[in-house]
């Protein structure tokens, strides 16, 4: 990513910055063990960032190009699970521990199938018709910001713009030693984010159509050549990574102490979701989970000293750090 | 309609500023910044801190510094007239534009075009975190709100809307003269050439990084004087003007329906976009109008309470449409258009 | 009748032109050799029959079917497949999953043919789970052919199989290659490494500037005096 210029370094400097990691490593790693509570909420929070983060990179890997619209993308989630929670579904809170009920159990899959469905429908109608132009990655880039803005007032016009609320109810935390105390619902993210992570990991290693998004992500032209059909891959690539921001778009509502959601929540976390592509090594999504947690924790612990609305900054903070060091992220990248 | 014309004319030449110098981004350079809303904010937060009076703690204004160069120039006998104070905010923006950008490119130029959008987008929330956090500097949400007007006092308020917007014209004017002299110089050959191909023109001998960070600078101080214009002209800034939407993205509408790299592409977009914009405002009163005129009644039934919020969409899907229908922008078809009525006027002049 | 059969291919880059007509046939059961100067178009060539570059003129016949308007995924399970000279596998695939992604479209149990590609290619049988990007150069051009060859194709296109490889395992490649053959897949293959390829070769094409300057058997063309000294280095 870096010229060569900045890659060629003589051994002394290797050493030096090898040392300099090794610090910031060591320095990391203290704070969170220092605010071992808030380093669980970056955790939970990490969880959420990494359904957005492994779907902005999966589809980097086989477009290159990094997706704006993702976070309105979640944001879609979250509205199409109130809209299903509020007017479809049957009235329902306090399931077990947690703050929902059941009918969002419903919503999940449903917000999930339907972003899936709108993130398919921009590839057919805009990126696709793009690439045959063979217009330049930034036009791309462009029309995903386009596409981020519309999602966004489609969702401001239907639902307009005030703060709402999934129907919940107020749950207790669960105390833990040390002090630590943990909401039930965060436990529910964390295990959905996980269950989903795994039927990732699944498909990408066990099925014909994983593999083949893992090979056009690899050497598109040697897919081609291989017969493997790209332009469907690319749809496959859309559909999972669409599907994984609703559900990333509902769980961040649920992660959320009030259950509240309004037309940013989606795009305000882009910051923090890039930041976890580019420090997990961008195009690789095993690097974008731990990217995540990475970015989650930071951003979480650093409540500690500073304001929380300085979150998404710390996010930054950190990707620019990481960036010095490894330009190619912590993970290895393939762009 | 005079007034509403007068002011959506400021704005559109307020826009027009920005969109130059995101052409000097983009459109010349090939520098995809999608943290316009940064520089839009220092620009304004710089001119605006030096030239606003001390704050009152009894008011709960909690910004420790203040230039107060309005009052202290216009107490001096004949430069007083002049509103100097005026340019030194407008120079103001422009400086802290440019060290941020000095600063922000030499960590980011190098970096590949999505990563250094990322990184943009990155530094522009940073710096509206910033604003919107630390009182002691910006007075937080509240925003600053004393914002004095160049010839405020000499010009009755009713009138005051025409001269502002001529001092616009003449600030823009200035700027987008400079940048078409220097786009015509060996300077913007050398950028053009980098956009063009970059590997070729790193091989002829340039310094493709020098090049690339003198643009950015140059095009985050033309964005910096546009915040100072916007922050005079509404004489109130908070940190809610910086969001990505009002300050960046509708900004790239208007490069992209405008046509980047070229020179009228800017104004053609601002006008347009900005028309839309405040347009759109009407629309939902005429959507409203439409289910009963033609008596349709899906409309009504579905109750859209965020109808007024149409605008939003309708901008982002037209970005999407001029790139998909339209990729160099709508500027070459009003030339063509142009071209042909004055070829029918030369053809009805000859018969 | 020829099993590729190509008259008249125009093909190229955007606005540059690369193939100004060039006609090209590889019967059944022949090894053909493309050599010819840095930018005469052998790559486009090999790129225009599998249709990873769209020819803009020309037709394109194998095994008696005209393929030019075909996507590359459509000609590819007709019986011809293609070896890029680098980027040649997929790197952060293991070697089967490699080799599974060659049989893409196979419909049956790939599980045979992987054994079968092993047996050929015992180095690769020990790597088996390793990622293809660890491999050395060697190993490297082997899982290309192998990922090729899963199709059991009828044609197999090699762009510089011999790339960057030392002598020793050129020998060994080139060995391959007359393996291969024997089992009855036709082969065309571009080469630098001209004199070596041409005499294992039936056929070879000399391509200079787009066009098909010469057209002989192997042995001949190797020993042609002119081809000696303007493409082989021979003063």
């Amino acid at each position: 990513m870096f010229i060569t210029a900045r890659t060629m370094r003589s051994p002394a400097m290797v050493r030096a910055s090898r040392v300099v990691q090794a610090v910031l490593a060591i320095v990391f790693v203290a704070l969170a063990l220092s605010e071992i509570g808030l380093a669980m909420n970056g955790i939970f929070l990490g969880s959420v960032l990494a359904l957005g983060a492994v779907g902005i990179t999966l589809v980097f890997g086989v477009m290159r190009f990094a997706n704006i619209a993702h976070g309105d993308m979640m944001t879609m989630g979250a509205y199409v699970a109130f809209f299903l929670l509020v007017s479809v579904l049957p009235e329902h809170t306090g399931l077990g521990p947690f703050t929902f009920g059941f009918p969002l159990l419903i919503a999940i899959p449903v917000s999930m199938a339907a972003v899936a469905a709108l993130a398919v429908g921009m590839d057919v109608f805009v990126f696709r018709r793009l690439r045959l132009r063979r217009a330049n990655i930034v036009t791309i880039e462009i029309a995903s910001l386009g596409l981020a803005i519309a999602i966004r007032g489609f969702i401001q016009m239907i639902w307009d713009t005030p703060v709402r609320y999934f129907p919940n109810e107020g749950r207790q935390h669960i105390s833990l030693p040390a002090d630590i105390s943990i909401a039930p619902n965060h436990i529910f993210v964390s295990g959905a984010a996980l269950v989903l992570a795994i039927a990732l990991h699944l498909l990408l290693t066990r099925t014909k159509q994983g593999k083949a998004m893992r090979a056009t992500s690899d050497n598109p032209d040697l897919a081609r050549a291989s017969g493997i059909n790209t332009d469907r891959v690319l749809l496959w690539t859309w559909g999972i990574a669409g599907a994984l921001a609703g559900a990333a778009g509902v769980l961040l509502v649920i992660f959320n102490a009030t259950s509240q959601l309004k037309p940013t929540i989606g795009f305000q976390l882009l910051v923090p979701l890039f930041a976890a592509v580019v420090v997990g090594g961008i195009g690789n999504p095993y690097g974008a989970f731990l990217g995540a947690m990475l970015i989650g924790i930071s951003m979480e612990v650093s409540t500690a000293w500073a304001l929380p609305t300085y979150k998404p900054a710390i996010a930054f903070t950190v990707m620019v750090v990481v960036l010095l060091f490894r330009p190619r992220g912590l993970f290895g990248s393939r762009g | 309609m005079l007034e509403f014309l007068t002011a959506f004319a400021i704005l559109v030449g307020i826009y027009s500023v920005f969109t130059l110098g995101l052409n000097v981004h983009w459109g010349y350079t090939g520098l995809f910044n999608i943290g316009v809303a940064g520089f839009f904010a220092l620009g304004a937060y710089a001119a605006s801190l030096l030239t606003i009076r001390p704050p009152l703690s009894n008011q709960g204004e909690d910004y420790l510094y203040s230039g107060d160069l309005a009052n202290r120039l216009d107490a001096l006998p004949v430069i007083g007239v002049l509103d100097l104070w005026f340019v030194a905010g407008l120079l103001a923006a422009a400086l802290v534009a440019a060290v941020v950008a000095l600063v922000v490119g030499t960590i980011t130029i190098r970096l590949r075009g999505d990563y250094l959008a990322i990184a943009t987008l990155g530094i522009a929330e940073s710096v509206r975190l910033v604003f919107l956090n630390e009182r002691w500097l910006s007075n937080g949400s509240r925003g600053i709100y004393t914002i004095p007007r160049p010839f405020g006092d000499i010009v009755a308020p009713q009138d005051y809307d025409r001269v502002y917007l001529v001092v616009v014209l003449v600030v823009f004017a200035v700027l987008f003269a400079g940048i078409r002299a220097l786009m015509h110089s060996p300077w913007g050959r050398v950028l053009r050439a980098i956009r063009e191909d970059e590997v070729t023109a790193e091989a002829s001998g340039k310094h493709v990084f020098r090049f690339k960070l003198q643009a950015f600078v140059l095009g985050a101080v033309v964005m910096g004087i546009g915040g100072a214009l916007y922050a005079f002209n509404f004489r109130a800034i908070s940190p809610i003007t910086f969001t990505p939407l009002l300050g960046t993205f509708i900004i790239w509408a208007m490069l992209v329906a405008g046509g980047s790299g070229r020179l009228y592409g800017p104004i053609v977009g601002a006008f347009v976009v900005w028309g839309i914009w405040s347009g759109s405002q009407f629309l939902p009163n005429v959507i409203e109008l439409l289910p009963e005129a033609l008596n349709v009644p899906i409309l009504d039934a579905l109750d859209l309470v965020g109808l007024p919020n149409i605008r939003f969409f309708a901008v982002g899907v037209l970005v999407v449409l001029v790139l998909l229908y339209a990729p160099d922008g709508i500027t070459p078809g009003i030339v063509r258009v142009r071209e042909r009525l004055a070829a029918r006027a030369r053809h009805h002049a000859r018969t | 009748m020829p099993l590729l059969d190509a008259t008249g291919i125009r093909a190229g880059y955007g606005d540059t032109e690369i193939l100004h007509g060039v006609d090209m046939r590889v019967d059944a059961g022949e090894i053909v050799t493309i050599i010819g100067p840095n930018g005469s178009g052998k790559s486009t060539m090999m790129k225009s029959i599998v249709g990873i570059v769209q020819a803009s003129a020309g037709e394109i016949c194998f095994d008696g079917r005209r393929i030019e308007a075909l996507r590359a995924d459509r000609r590819i399970p007709l019986g011809l497949c293609y070896v890029p000279q680098t980027e040649n596998v997929f790197p952060t695939l293991t070697i089967t999953e490699n080799l599974e992604m060659g049989g893409f479209l196979r419909n049956d149990k790939l599980d045979g043919r992987i054994r079968e590609m092993f047996e050929l290619f015992p180095d690769l049988a020990e790597k088996r789970n390793a990622k293809a990007g660890a491999l050395s150069g060697g190993q490297r051009q082997m899982m290309a052919v192998a990922r090729a060859l899963m199709l059991e194709p009828k044609l197999l296109l090699l762009d510089e199989p011999t790339a960057g490889l030392s002598p020793l395992l050129m020998g060994t490649v080139f060995q391959m290659v007359r393996d291969i053959n024997a089992t009855g897949v036709a082969i065309l293959m571009v080469e630098h490494n001209a004199k070596k390829a041409l005499s294992i070769s039936h056929r070879g094409y000399v391509l200079a500037m787009g066009e098909v300057r010469m057209e002989n058997t192997g042995p001949e063309l190797a020993s042609d005096p002119q081809v000696g000294r303007l493409y082989l280095g021979n003063e």
